[in-house]
Formats: structure tokens, sequence, C-alpha cells
């Protein structure tokens, strides 16, 4: 018996792995996993930090027209003379809090929906399903589109348009989960002992689903912060001034690709980045949760 | 078969309805209503009800709707209020552009990601399955609307290079019409192609786990007949199932696109009339738009019982 393991009436424990022990195991078996973590955690933080890193405001146009990057203005200055870097630097927090806040309300209520549909089924299902399936199938472009035709563009509207959809959609896999587990005989027991519908959805159903509503919305998060860049890209996003990655490749960068290409460059790989990020963390969680995926070994 | 195409037809009432009622919802029921949306604070009481009388709005909801949803079956779409011209026609001049740009991207989307997943998965762990994923993972991440500003921008800023800018039907002019659509939506395509590439992928490794398919290799056939007879037709059930699925990518990427490289399309036509706050060309398109989608993913998903004789009896 070597050290560290204990032994309990014969039969051998090993203590549970410290949690930095067990950081590094899941990082060597997912790298590329832990490579978007470490994307999504550097531009997070430069994000969270903007105010900190950069030494001016991102919507200041006091510095003078499209001048070349210099000491003061790494990467230059923009048509309206605002500093590029702290435009960049600001835009994550657009993006990323889009992609936060449109996940977190997806979470809630593609869960609820689910959970409506897969538990009382009949009519409530019926609805909810020929809901997803509808969502599911229009162009987000359209939905968002329509939107912002009623409601006028802004961080609101984009708020809602996006969850809409996503939400329906991901509401289909909590769905089946819930038809799947409410077979189980743990709540055929709790049914027995007389506990309410609800008790029994946000006791007992609810842990057994919280995790694949997890993955679902982290899997989606890159096409959240997609979708604001192309709605902003066309000027139907996040209204001006405010940085934003998607308005600032659209507008006049192209006009001055010639002689200033970090117009449009910088914001790009910024956007590409995070998103590239936000995907492979998705993936390697997906894995990593999905059993049926785990064994065979990929 | 038979059937399963009428028991899945069934759906399509129920579904153009609700579509039709969203539509109807966001766009009309919404916060102030169309008239200020489109005529801005400043009107007159007198032309707002004007404008309400000519887009129908005076009538009590329900009569609303119902009267749109004639117009909208008996195609009457009536005219632009900003330019005044007749939409019918101006779908008419651009639905080639977009159906041109969607047929195409289906095309080049398929081929690639269906092709590269089935290497991927054949060559398993090797360098070209390594550079496959990385690169779908890569056009997965690079935005449509960046990768095609830079499409225009590089070559122009390189070599002064400007694609055609006058639209050329490919009945008349094929060779302009290539050098139009088909680097675009070659670029559009990848991106979609790379989510298809990694499903194609993973069902490969699937159907090669099977026993049949030790069966077939044990019986001594050539991998590639293997591959061909035993791998793929099982493996392909799926892959189809998802193309249906990527429609609705294709007619955003197409809006994208078409506002870029400036193409006059539908996508185009909905995105300014969007921002010139065009009501009736918005509630038009849309519908259509939608209407359009969900027949067209009722059909794919009729063609699947086609290929898959198990779906017919579920």
């Amino acid at each position: 018996m070597s050290t560290g393991e204990i032994a309990l009436g014969g039969i051998v424990t090993r203590p549970k792995p410290s949690l930095i022990r067990q950081a590094l195991r899941l990082m060597r078996k997912y790298p590329l996993g832990t490579f978007g973590v470490a994307c999504i955690v550097v531009i997070g933080l430069t994000a969270l930090f903007a105010p900190l890193l950069t030494p001016y405001s991102p919507v200041d146009s006091s510095f003078g027209v499209l001048k070349q990057p210099s000491q003061a203005h790494p990467l230059g200055t923009d048509r309206a003379g605002r500093d590029v870097l702290s435009r960049v630097i600001w835009g994550g927090r657009t993006s990323l809090s889009i992609g936060i806040i449109v996940s977190v309300f997806s979470a809630f209520h593609a869960t609820l929906l689910g959970m409506i549909a897969g538990y009382y089924q009949r009519w409530p299902d019926y609805l909810i399903q020929r809901g997803s399936e509808l969502l599911g199938m229009m162009p987000n472009l359209l939905i968002l589109f329509m939107f912002v035709f009623a409601f006028g563009p802004g961080f609101n509207t984009l708020v809602v348009a996006m969850t809409l959809p996503n939400a329906f959609g991901a509401s289909r896999v909590i769905r089946a989960a819930i038809i799947r587990e409410k077979q189980s005989q743990y709540v055929e027991a709790t049914m027995a002992l007389g506990a309410g519908h609800w008790r029994i959805m946000l006791r007992h159903l609810l842990p057994n689903v919280l995790d694949l509503a997890v993955v679902q919305i982290s899997i989606s998060i890159g096409g959240v912060i997609l979708g604001e860049a192309a709605l902003s890209f066309l000027g139907l996003g996040i209204p001006p001034p405010t940085p934003s990655w998607g308005a600032d490749i659209g507008g006049q960068a192209r006009t001055y690709f010639r002689n200033a290409p970090w117009l449009a460059l910088a914001p790009g790989t910024m956007l590409s980045l995070t998103v590239l990020g936000v995907s492979l963390f998705g993936d390697a969680l997906r894995d990593h949760m999905d059993p049926r995926l785990r064994r065979r070994g990929r | 078969m038979g059937a399963y195409i009428v028991r899945r037809s069934l759906f399509l009432p129920p579904l153009l309805f609700l579509g039709s009622i969203l539509v109807f919802t966001i766009l009309r029921v919404a916060p102030g209503d169309p008239v200020s949306i489109v005529l801005g604070p400043e009107a007159t009481d007198a032309e707002r009800q004007q404008l309400r009388d000519t887009l129908g709005l005076s009538d009590p909801m329900p009569v609303q709707y119902l009267k749109w949803m004639g117009n909208m079956l008996t195609f009457k779409l009536g005219n632009s209020i900003i330019t005044n011209q007749p939409i019918g026609e101006q779908i008419v001049s651009r639905l080639p552009v977009t159906l041109e740009i969607w047929v195409l991207s289906l095309i080049l989307g398929t081929t690639f990601g269906v092709s590269f997943g089935i290497l991927s998965a054949v060559y398993r762990d090797s360098m070209l399955d390594y550079v496959i994923r990385f690169l779908a993972v890569l056009f997965l991440s690079v935005p449509a609307f960046f990768a095609l500003t830079l499409l225009i921008v590089i070559p122009s800023v390189l070599w002064n290079y400007v694609p055609p800018l006058k639209y050329a039907s490919p009945l008349q002019d094929l060779g302009t019409n290539l050098r139009m659509f088909l680097p675009p939506v070659f670029i559009l395509s990848l991106e979609s192609s790379a989510g298809l590439m990694r499903l194609t992928r993973s069902v490969c490794l699937d159907a090669l786990n099977q026993d049949y398919i030790r069966t077939a290799r044990a019986k001594g056939l050539r991998e590639l007949v293997v591959i061909n007879r035993h791998m793929l037709k099982n493996a392909m059930i799926p892959v189809v199932t998802v193309i249906g699925a990527r429609i609705p990518g294709i007619i955003s990427g197409s809006v994208i696109l078409e506002q870029v490289m400036s193409l006059a399309g539908m996508g185009q036509f909905i995105y300014q009339a969007v921002l010139s706050k065009d009501y009736p060309i918005v509630q038009a398109l849309s519908f259509y738009i939608g209407a359009l989608v969900i027949i067209a993913h009722i059909a794919v998903d009729v063609s699947y019982a086609y290929f898959d004789p198990r779906i017919r009896y579920r």
C-alpha cells in the first residue's frame, strides 16, 4: 500500500485529488478547451479592467482624425478621432456582456420551457414544441431585424431578440431529458409520497437536467456574440458611439483599409479570438459532460 | 411513404399560422404603433390618420390580421411607402440574386462539409485530420462579415482588383456572374461547412466502430469498398437531416453577403427597408421568408423518409 491510500475495513480508498491536480488533469485531457478558457480569461479580464488599462475614453473624439500608430496611440485613431486601442479593449465589454446576459436569460427560460413541456406534455408541450420549431427555422437575422424595426436598435432589443430563439432552441434538449427522467423510479416514489408538481420539478427534476442546460447554453454563446457583432456591423445593433467590435469593423473601416488596415483588423481579430475561445470551451464542456461522447474515445 | 408525407404536412398549417402570428405581433402590437415608427414624433394627427388608413391599421386587431393574411396569400403586396414602387416587382427582380446565393452556398457548403468530414474521419488522428479540424474551428470563429470585408479590401489593396459591379444573369453571362458570386459564396460556405464537417466526422467515426464494418473488413473487402458501401450509406442519414437545419443560417448569411458585396437581392431589400422604416416591405418580406423557410424545412423532413425507411414508421 503506497502512501496516500487509507485502508478502511479492507477497502482501499484514495483521498480526493486536490483541486489543482484535478484542474491539471482536465487541462491535459482537453488542451484545446484549455486554450479556449485562456482566451476567455485574458479577454474577460481586459474587458473587466478596461477603465484601468486604457488611458483614454473610448468615446473621446479629441485626438485628431485617422492618425497613424504612435507611442501615444499604439493603434492610431479612427475617422472620428477616437483612440482605436481603447475602443478595441472596451469593445470586449459589449460583446462579453451581451454573450453572458443572453446566455443566462436563455438558460433560465430554456429550463422553464423545457420543464413545462416535458412535465405537463399535452397542449403546453404542443405549443412550446411548435414555437421552438418555428423559431429554429426562422433565420436569426430576420428575427433581429423584426425586433429592431419594432423596438428600435439597442442593448435591450438585442437581448430580447436573441434570448427568444436561444431559449426555445435549448428547451428541446431539456424537454427530452425531463420526459426521460419523469419515468424513473425516484419520481414515482416522490409522487407516491404526495409531493406537488412544482416540488417534483424544482427539487427532483431540475438538478438532473441543469448540467444539460449549462452545456446547451455554453455552446450557443459564440453565436450570440456573433449575432450582436453582425447586427452592429450592419448599423442596427448597439448604437454609436458605444464601442462594439462589429460596428468598428463596419462603418468607415473598409474605406480606409489601404492606409489604416488595423481599423478593421484589430476589432476583427479580437472578435474572432473571443468566439474561438468560447466555442473551444463549449466543445470541451460538452465532451466532458456527455458520457456517450466520452466513451467514443475522441 | 404517402401516409408519412401527409402526416408531416399536417404540421405545415399550424406552423405557418404561428409564424404569421409572430410576425404580426412583433411588427404591429409592439410598443407605440407602426405609424409613429414610420413618421416619427413630429407628424401631425392628419398625417398619422392618413398613413393609418393606407396601411389598414384603423381596424380592430383580428380584422387587421385577417385582411393582412388575405393580402399576403393572394400576393397583394402594395407599394413601398418611401419610393411608392410596387413591392411585388422588386421581389421578382431581386429574387434571382438571392436564390443563386442560396443554391450555390448550399451546394458548396454541403460538398466541402461532407467530403472533408469523411476525410477527417477516415484518416482519424493523422496530420490531415488535425489540419481539417483546426480549419473548421477557425472558420466557425471568424465572422462572415469580417471575412467578406477582407475579401473585398485585400484584393483591391494588393492588386487593385474590383469584382464586377453590375449584376449579370447566369444565363446571359456566366463568366461575369461567377466572378461576382463565387468568391463571396465560397467564403460564406466555409463557415457553414465547418459545422457540417464536424457532424459528418463524428457520425462517420460512429459508423466505423460498428460490427458490420468489422465484418466487412474481416471478409477481406478493400478499405475503399468498406467505406463506400458500408460506412457512407449509414453515416449519411444524420448528415442529410441537418442540411435542412442549415437553411436559416444561409439566409442570414446572404443578407450579410448582399450588403457587403452590394448585390441587389432580397436580403439587401429587407435590410434597407428596416433602415428606412419601410413598414409594408418589412412586413411582407418577414412573412414570405418565414413561410419559405418553414415549407423548405418540411420538404427536407419528408425527403429523409426517402433516405431512411425507419423514419416512416416512427
